[in-house]
């Protein structure tokens, strides 16, 4: 075979070869893209009710945003008679549910809060999409919430998340 | 998150591409409240430890950062893993706040955990009914604790313990359908097909809820099962 057919052979090769790692690396980014809520919101664990023995009476109270999208939360209170004393505002983690954490809430509540704890959109029977965008307005219009019907002063309200990377924060 | 999973994906330009980015690294900074970081130091392929550390060294002061041991989530706040997750967080907000916090009790299962390697099962049972009696207000005797104590000596292979264990938290707590599904879940891991079908089927007995993921085990026993007769 002669030397230029050699060489052009093996630039083929290398142009084929190239061109598949180009569509694998565009097929990657576009899947990335695709699947990006269904790989960060992990919404397939169970509802699990709390056990008995705790008798936590969580309550499911509604609120909403300024723009009026509805969200739901639980909320546990402290046997206290005043609501208003000490909140913890509870954001569980990407890959669980409200009711994960039933054993928490009673942790918190005999430490003296009370709890409030947001569902996000798309999780349990919350409708709608989880996103960034639509939790920091969830979050905030819980805050909301604990401050406006609640009466809650800013300062007992303790911020606890359990977020994406499970960098456990309490603010 | 951006960083999260940059690491998994290092040749795609994740933050380009990521509508929810997430970055509380950067967030982070304009915190204005006392900040408390809790982080497992274990490795945890998508929860690593130095991204905890990272946020703490962002965060502006007064700040903590708690570090602990385990899983992420199952295992942070067991306080067979972790027995002083709560009191830290109390301590933490008694003094950066106004607050004045109750300490919260201490679980029963570090103390059944120390006796079962100091004396053995038989002996932690016996130390579990005699302080559950003779001191019903010095420790924290939920049905969690004992369940969590029975999935860490699962993890740590002491399968039989752990069957002790969570039999007697069904004892104490024979309502609940999660305490059926460990020991459902414990006695799988010993091999034992019959009593794991018993106690899934006493927990969907108790929450027949299709949610309950007694049932889903308990199908996939049966399933088994009759596919292994001649």
């Amino acid at each position: 075979m002669k030397r230029g057919t050699v060489w052009k052979w093996t630039r083929r090769t290398l142009w084929s070869l190239g061109l598949v790692v180009i569509v694998a690396y565009i097929g990657l980014c576009v899947w990335v893209r695709v699947n990006e809520t269904r790989l960060i919101f992990i919404r397939n664990r169970p509802y699990i009710p709390p056990s008995p023995s705790l008798a936590l009476n969580q309550q499911r109270v509604e609120f909403a945003d300024a723009e009026g999208t509805k969200f739901f939360a639980w909320v546990v209170l402290n046997s206290s008679e005043d609501t208003s004393k000490l909140w913890v505002l509870f954001f569980h983690g990407s890959e669980e549910n409200v009711s994960i954490h039933s054993n928490d809430y009673d942790d918190f509540r005999s430490m003296g809060f009370s709890i409030m704890a947001p569902e996000y959109p798309g999780y349990l029977d919350s409708p709608g999409v989880p996103g960034e965008s639509i939790l920091e307005r969830e979050g905030q219009a819980a805050y909301d919430y604990l401050r406006r019907i609640k009466q809650v002063p800013p300062r007992n309200i303790v911020f606890l998340a359990i977020p994406l990377e499970a960098r456990w924060q309490l603010i | 998150m951006a960083s999260i999973v940059q690491h998994e994906l290092p040749f795609v330009p994740i933050r380009l591409l990521l509508k929810n980015k997430f970055e509380s690294d950067i967030t982070i900074g304009r915190v204005n409240m006392p900040v408390l970081v809790i982080h497992s130091t274990e490795y945890d392929r998508f929860h690593p430890f130095p991204h905890g550390q990272r946020l703490y060294d962002l965060a502006p002061f007064p700040k903590q950062l708690l570090r602990i041991r385990g899983r992420y989530p199952q295992d942070l706040t067991s306080a067979a893993v972790n027995p002083n997750f709560f009191s830290e967080i109390t301590t933490f907000l008694n003094a950066h706040t106004a607050f004045h916090l109750h300490q919260p009790l201490p679980s029963i299962a570090p103390v059944i955990a120390a006796t079962i390697d100091s004396n053995g099962i038989e002996a932690s049972v016996a130390q579990y009914r005699s302080l559950r009696t003779g001191n019903p207000n010095g420790f924290n005797f939920r049905e969690a604790e004992l369940s969590r104590l029975g999935a860490e000596l699962l993890r740590q292979k002491k399968t039989n313990e752990a069957i002790t264990v969570l039999k007697l938290n069904a004892e104490q707590y024979p309502q609940s359908f999660s305490v059926f599904d460990s020991l459902g879940d414990a006695y799988v891991a010993a091999g034992n097909t019959a009593e794991a079908m018993r106690n899934y089927q006493q927990s969907v007995t108790l929450f027949p809820d299709n949610q309950n993921s007694s049932r889903v085990k308990l199908d996939e026993l049966q399933r088994k099962s009759a596919s292994a007769l001649p």
